[in-house]
């Protein structure tokens, strides 16, 4: 009886004053949609920035682990069974692994020019690069051992357009290739001839040997040291090299946004807290002859209290909750025009945004109705 | 009459008009935190990119193909090239000189180490170089000339400085001249730590380092050994060259510009050229440094450049984008309080009209009050969002943020708009208002 009492309370005193309440509400959901906005950022961003960061090359390198394959730390010398790759293959469904690659290098003749020749599976190389630049075509097929790609410094040597034949001569055998694309990534591929794996075998007359595997791994914060580790342990005579330019300039700069973000999700808790007490005071001191008349009634201070903190409850659950879905909202919004693409959304700063709502109105109503539950009811009453 | 009347309001009512005013301080130092970080994480960001290791590669001008395989340069002796090491300083003079964060020389050859063969890297391990003095002055086909201050007459600079990433076991290289730094993977077929000692064998000379250090890059490093740049080039019979030199630089991401600049230059309209030669852009940069060293050319590390681009571009834009609104948010909240603010006092307003007010004195009134509001508010906060910001750039960072000179204006300016607007709407209507439904208290 008395419960139903209270509930029609406040139910009245939340649709009676429509205004007043959705002033405290948007006070919340404002404070509430940017932090649960900074929040999944903060949580999406790092997987999105991680993702951006992949398209610029592998992470991982796999190398002939110490021993005669190891060739004295010089690639061009070093060399390793191609029965990895099967291996490898089987390790991969378990492993966040991008993509890999196996590359065999050698020196080749162009005439009177020197450059590296790279042998690949071409594909492969494309999901491990997807950020190179080509122009023309790509290699479509691992069998395709007529084509080839040039880098854009040597195409420039050489005066090589698309369609071009090319002649490689590597120690004494001949072959001639066809310019499919010219590639431009501005770093050493600039300088390299790249053809297929089998083709570089045959014409190195290196069958069934490789020279080093590019991995790039999508793994989360310091995962990627525990891939090279397992790749390590599935492979024999493997070594796993973690490209620790990479991977630890990642990491520190993808901890500082994090923790930028995070900062300004509790700065914008704090701010959006202190509006909240300041609406909820003023609501508390304009009603005080109604909580005077409610005492004169007989009502006992904490049932006056209980009134003001269950109607805080309520504005601050209807605010976090608003908010909260503004705030994903927003988060996807930022997250499409920064990287094209939404975060994730995950349910932990949608929860972390509705308790803090709830928290936070309730914290700021508790000053204001400790002074309203003392009120004298004869004294306000009388229209001081 | 008004301003005695808005001094009585302001003293009669001084905690309505502090909360009004807290409330504004507390929106304008949020405003003005996340202005400045905005504005400034660009360059931070830019900094702590330099993480990624050297940007840029000068390697000696020469017209055959570099055959360069995982690190490592296979050059036939007709065409091996060399910058000289005096050339060095030079980078430090060009126009964008105070990006230049870092460089390191490189002198390598294969030679025996212990019983196998390895990489020799001589480099600079931390090397305290001395700077031309004096400005330094750019003339354009403008007109103009661009004077640059170079009050720094020394510079420290090596490998420490453009591989904050190498993992080091043991410790860097103190005495040049007896210690080396030692590959991990070259360490491990060669099974020695630091302390032990080992010999490089060049040219039939022979010399022997103490190890310092064992180094982790996942990288070609791996398996070489790197000694002071003098001892390599005594042991190869190169005195004063180098092969290479990696320069760590802060630059700003691509655009427009950048792009129309990269493949010519001196094709550019000459306001166009200037503009492209004094914006730290990479290839600026590269073609300063080729003006500076003409022997040299200059290339980027594009896997570096391009993730770093990417890495700030998202990064300025997301806090951009965060801070507007936020900002957005935060005068919103300022608005509603402006607006309960007034709409309590509905009564007075009431009160006033009975006794003859025009509803254009109440206006002014009002909204007198609520710029006094905004400003006090504003300036306030926007003090106090400056400290807000030096504490997360300290936290974040490592070093304060710099106030922007448009910060402090902005936040003020806004603060006093959106108090205004917020006060201006229920003063209107309460101002329109018979004075009789008011004052009875409806």
């Amino acid at each position: 009886m008395r419960s139903r009492f209270f509930l029609r309370l406040l139910q009245r005193s939340l649709a009676n004053r429509p205004g007043k309440w959705l002033t405290a509400i948007l006070a919340v959901a404002l404070g509430a949609s940017l932090v649960c906005a900074a929040l999944t950022l903060a949580v999406g961003m790092r997987a999105k920035m991680r993702q951006t960061l992949r398209a610029y090359g592998a992470n991982i390198l796999l190398v002939p682990g110490a021993g005669p394959g190891a060739g004295g730390g010089e690639p061009l010398l070093a060399s390793m069974p191609e029965d990895v790759l099967g291996k490898l293959s089987e390790l991969a469904r378990g492993l966040p692994l991008q993509g890999y690659a196996p590359l065999l290098y050698a020196v080749a003749e162009i005439g009177p020019h020197r450059a590296a020749l790279v042998g690949t599976w071409p594909d492969a190389m494309r999901r491990v690069n997807p950020g190179w630049r080509v122009d023309g075509g790509w290699i479509l097929d691992r069998a395709d051992d007529a084509g080839a790609i040039l880098g854009a410094s040597v195409a420039r040597k050489l005066g090589l357009t698309v369609g071009a034949s090319l002649p490689l001569m590597v120690q004494g055998r001949t072959r001639t290739f066809r310019v499919v694309g010219i590639l431009s990534t501005g770093g050493s591929e600039d300088e390299q001839v790249l053809v297929t794996l089998r083709a570089a075998q045959e014409i190195t007359g290196r069958a069934g040997q490789l020279s080093l595997i590019q991995v790039s791994a999508l793994a989360a914060d310091r995962g990627v040291e525990d891939v090279a580790r397992a790749l390590e342990a599935g492979l024999a005579g493997v070594e796993a090299r973690t490209q620790l330019r990479l991977v630890m300039a990642e990491e520190r700069l993808l901890a500082r946004l994090s923790l930028l973000l995070g900062l300004i999700a509790g700065l914008v808790l704090v701010a959006s807290g202190l509006g909240v007490a300041a609406t909820m005071s003023a609501s508390v001191l304009e009603r005080t002859r109604e909580i005077g008349l409610m005492k004169a009634l007989g009502a006992s201070r904490s049932r006056v209290g209980t009134l003001f903190l269950a109607e805080a409850g309520a504005i601050g659950f209807a605010g976090g909750l608003g908010g909260a879905a503004a705030g994903l909202l927003l988060a996807e919004a930022i997250a499409r025009s920064v990287f094209g693409g939404g975060v994730p959304l995950t349910a932990t700063p949608l929860l972390v945004s509705v308790a803090m709502g709830s928290a936070v109105a309730g914290l700021a109503s508790l000053i204001p109705v400790r002074r309203a539950a003392s009120i004298e009811p004869g004294v306000v009453l009388r229209g001081e | 009459m008004l301003p005695r009347l808005l001094w009585k309001s302001l003293r009669g009512r001084k905690s309505r008009i502090a909360l009004a005013s807290a409330a504004v301080a507390v929106a304008a130092a949020l405003a003005a935190a996340l202005l400045s970080v905005a504005l400034d994480i660009s360059e931070k960001v830019a900094v702590e990119l330099r993480a990624f290791g050297a940007n840029i590669v000068v390697v000696p001008k020469q017209d055959a193909l570099e055959v360069e395989i995982g690190g490592l340069r296979y050059v036939t002796a007709a065409q091996a090239a060399y910058l000289a090491e005096s050339d060095l300083p030079k980078l430090k003079t060009i126009f964008w000189g105070y990006n230049i964060v870092g460089f390191a020389p490189f002198l390598s050859a294969p030679v025996e180490v212990g019983t196998g063969k390895a990489l020799l890297v001589g480099t600079w391990f931390d090397r305290e170089v001395a700077l031309p003095r004096g400005p330094r002055k750019f003339t354009f086909s403008t007109g103009n000339v661009r004077e640059v201050a170079s009050e720094e007459t020394s510079f420290r600079t090596g490998l420490k400085a453009i591989a904050p990433y190498w993992r080091v076991q043991g410790r860097w290289v103190e005495d040049a001249a007896n210690e080396a730094m030692i590959g991990g993977a070259l360490a491990g077929r060669l099974g020695v730590s630091p302390g032990d000692r080992v010999s490089v064998q060049a040219e039939g000379t022979t010399r022997t380092f103490r190890i310092a250090g064992i180094v982790r890059t996942g990288g070609p490093e791996e398996d070489q050994i790197f000694v002071d740049l003098a001892a390599a080039q005594a042991l190869l019979g190169l005195p004063g060259k180098v092969d290479r030199v990696q320069v760590s630089a802060l630059v700003k991401p691509d655009d427009a510009l950048a792009i129309r600049g990269r493949r010519n230059p001196q094709g550019l309209p000459p306001e166009e050229y200037e503009r492209w030669y004094c914006s730290p852009y990479i290839d600026a940069i590269i073609y300063q440094i080729e003006e500076a060293i003409p022997a040299a050319k200059g290339k980027i590390l594009r896997q570096v450049a391009e993730a770093e681009g990417a890495f700030l571009g998202r990064m300025t834009l997301t806090m951009i984008l965060v801070a507007a609104v936020a900002i957005a948010a935060a005068g919103l909240g300022v608005m509603a309080t402006m607006t309960t603010t007034v709409l309590e006092r509905r009564q007075e307003i009431g009160l006033m009209k009975a006794l003859g007010a025009e509803p254009r004195q109440i206006a002014r009134q009002f909204l007198l009050e609520a710029g006094v509001c905004g400003l006090m508010g504003g300036a306030v906060g926007a003090a106090a969002g400056l400290g807000l910001a030096r504490i997360i750039g300290t936290q974040v960072f490592g070093v304060p943020i710099a106030p922007n000179p448009v910060t402090v204006p902005f936040v003020l300016g806004l603060a006093l708009l959106v108090a205004l607007l917020g006060a201006a709407l229920p003063t209107r209507r309460a101002a329109r208002l018979d004075p009789v439904m008011t004052l009875r208290g409806g």
